[in-house]
């Protein structure tokens, strides 16, 4: 479930404390998978290898931008859902949209 | 060489901060908060690991019974051999444990009455997001040395004995060295070893951690370090495609396996060893024979589950698998209204889950090697430890390495041409992509290894079954492999990690073969099957398959070690209760 990253909301963690070289999606990939990849608008997050992405959702999760979704191998399934996560205090608010536009919302906690 | 050189003097050197490795450095620290400790971690401890998934339920927790009975049940469940009298060292030790890390900060699932929400007679419901973090965070707080971003790669010796590690920087170019009094081995088990269900571009969406590539038993392979079990195929059923846990639609949900044509299979064919409880190999077993026979696909039946608890399964696959959400949600499916098909996936090899792979040991976690322990999924002989059972072994290695640990430590003058060689092997296959030589690459050299397993030592285009014949093409194979390794090549230091997680699949890829040489008997149908030793031989193989690596000509050698039942048939067992006119302990396998 390699993740996609949106570059209008993701800064490269600019605006973190210590900025780029504390990249949250570079710090937590448990298989060192992101990076960060100078374009126009400046340092972006990237997954380096799509095919090396195991699913956590760990960087989705971690974001603090919710810059990054993920987006399923097409080997495995059909094209268009989408999972997205906001992580609170006490919860995670999930949001997975289906192709056919429908919207569940999920409250999980932590 | 030219390559920058930490070097790092510990009492106590963990090689893995997951499940074992946070606990180990927590203990440690408990027992003195002076002692030197360091971990050697590949990524980032606060979540790497198999934890990197969170999970929905710690499936090991006596909850209404005694430590006997889950050892009586694991025996069951994974079947024999199973070290009875250490898994009731660890089993005395879990309820604590995991009230130990719920004070940390775990959240347990509660009942409105506040009582933990128990899963089956072994299991406790959690929320996952925080569930490495707050182990983590212990580590951390210990004081603990925690070095992030290495990988490691062999174990120093000095006059026979362990006395540290050495390490690469995946993120950086340099070499990391420690030398400890005790060193304890917890990084994992192993994946890729096989070729997975998905093997183009979701070849990583399996279920074992795709980054636990078995760095733990090929630095141990490599020093002559004794092992067990390596013949033990670990091939759970899951969702197919999203390759996700099934514990928790059977046990949280109900619901059982189904084929094609509707039928209870496992109720049909094999109530008399438990049915939907039947043992955790033979229910895939069960499922490999309704495909052979035509009855297939296989389900699992989650149309028991009323439509407005679907919610309620999304809600327990976001904490453990969210991919499925998506798989549903893309491909029109509500799992209750269509079962969900199950597979067999691709063996894995580990020591924490219905699998018994790894170091053989003695009670105190000790290896053959003086001055290495082991513990989690690297230490064999143990099964059906899970997550609580990791962070048991975590502590109880500690306390060993603590108290047997070696009067002072080695020079770096004593390890030098032991770092220097280390060197040399990591960083050949970055110096060979600079000189422009055109080798292989770590996706291919990975694909090699997975073809010739798959192939011949019985991956799934087998249905995982093999002959003599067939395993002794694949040792050739496999052998060439270590001959082959001069040609990859690595553009990074990420690069160079992936080229060590090949170079150590190769040593698991041969212990697998020989180890399933060695067993000239059918032990656990589907895990471990022989097509021409095809039933079960107790008279000569009632006990371990071990074997020991020679360093120098990498050939192994192969032995028997006696299994020693201690428990008498009781509860826990669900035979046992069958027998006894008893209710059965219903455990499934968890996540």
């Amino acid at each position: 479930m390699p993740p996609v990253n949106n570059p209008e909301k993701c800064d490269g963690c600019a605006s973190v404390e210590g900025g780029e070289q504390n990249a949250l999606c570079v710090n937590v990939c448990p298989g060192d998978l992101m990076i960060l990849v100078d374009t126009p608008a400046g340092k972006r997050g990237q997954c380096r290898e799509l095919t090396d992405c195991a699913d956590c959702m760990t960087c989705v999760k971690y974001c603090p931008k919710q810059a990054l979704e993920t987006r399923l191998p097409y080997e495995i399934c059909a094209f268009g859902s989408r999972l997205l996560a906001l992580v609170g205090d006490e919860n995670i608010a999930w949001t997975l949209i289906s192709p056919d536009g429908r919207v569940d919302r999920l409250l999980g906690k932590i | 060489m030219g390559v920058k050189r930490e070097s790092y003097e510990a009492d106590f050197l963990i090689v893995g901060g997951g499940t074992a490795g946070c606990l180990a450095a927590w203990e440690a620290k408990k027992i003195d908060p002076k002692t030197e400790v360091v971990i050697l971690e590949k990524c980032n401890v606060q979540t790497s690991g198999c934890l990197m998934f969170c999970q929905n339920a710690i499936n090991t927790r006596i909850n209404n019974n005694v430590p006997e009975d889950f050892v009586r049940y694991v025996r069951f469940d994974h079947g024999y051999p199973v070290d009875e009298e250490h898994m009731i060292k660890i089993a005395k030790e879990i309820n604590e444990t995991i009230e130990l890390v719920e004070s940390w900060g775990l959240p347990i699932k509660k009942k409105p009455d506040g009582s933990y929400w128990t899963r089956g007679p072994w299991g406790l419901s959690i929320y996952g997001f925080k569930l490495k973090p707050v182990i983590a965070e212990a580590a951390k707080k210990c004081g603990a040395t925690i070095i992030n971003r290495v990988v490691a790669l062999d174990f120093l010796m000095k006059d026979g004995r362990v006395v540290g590690a050495v390490a690469g920087g995946n993120r950086e170019e340099k070499m990391v060295v420690v030398r400890a009094k005790a060193t304890l081995i917890c990084a994992g088990g192993c994946a890729g070893v096989f070729r997975p269900n998905n093997p183009k571009e979701a070849h990583h969406r399996i279920w074992y951690p795709a980054f636990n590539c078995g760095a733990s038993y090929a630095m141990g392979m490599r020093v002559g370090a004794e092992m067990t079990m390596f013949e033990e195929k670990h091939i759970p059923l899951r969702i197919k495609d999203a390759i996700a846990p099934v514990g928790t639609l059977i046990l949280g949900f109900g619901a059982g396996q189904l084929n094609a044509k509707g039928e209870k299979f496992m109720e049909k064919h094999y109530q008399h060893v438990g049915g939907n409880a039947a043992p955790t190999y033979l229910r895939l077993y069960g499922a490999m024979e309704e495909l052979k026979a035509g009855r297939g696909p296989c389900f699992l039946d989650t149309t028991v589950v009323d439509a407005s608890r679907l919610k309620d399964i999304y809600l327990a696959y976001v904490d453990m698998a969210p991919q499925i959400l998506l798989i549903w949600a893309a491909m029109g499916s509500n799992p209750t209204k269509q079962p969900s098909e199950i597979v067999g996936v691709d063996p894995y090899f580990l020591g924490g889950h219905a699998a018994a792979t790894g170091y053989w040991c003695d009670i105190n976690d000790a290896t053959t090697i003086p001055g290495l322990w082991c513990g989690g999924d690297a230490q064999g002989a143990t099964p059906s430890k899970y997550i609580s059972g990791g962070w048991v072994q975590g502590r109880q290695a500690a306390r060993s390495c603590m108290a047997a640990r070696a009067a002072s430590n080695v020079s770096d003058a004593d390890v030098k041409a032991q770092v220097d060689a280390a060197e040399e092997h990591w960083m050949a296959p970055l110096k060979r992509f600079r000189d422009g030589y055109q080798g292989v690459t770590t996706q291919q050299f990975e694909g090699r290894i997975q073809k010739i397993m798959d192939d011949n030592a019985g991956g799934r285009v087998t249905n995982y079954n093999v002959s003599e014949p067939a395993l002794k093409m694949a040792l050739f194979n496999v052998k060439q492999m270590y001959d082959q390794y001069k040609h990859i090549v690595a553009p990074d230091p990420h690069g160079q990690m992936l080229a060590q997680d090949c170079w150590d699949r190769i040593f698991v890829a041969h212990a697998h073969i020989e180890h399933m040489l060695a067993r000239q008997e059918t032990r656990f149908p589907a895990f471990q099957q022989r097509l021409d030793f095809p039933v079960k031989d107790d008279a000569n193989f009632n006990c371990y398959v071990n074997s020991v690596m020679d360093p120098k000509t990498r050939e192994m050698k192969m032995m028997k070690r006696e299994y020693k039942r201690i428990l008498p048939d009781g509860p826990g067992d669900p035979a046992w209760a069958r027998t006894a006119g008893k209710k059965a302990a219903g455990f499934v396998e968890g996540t």
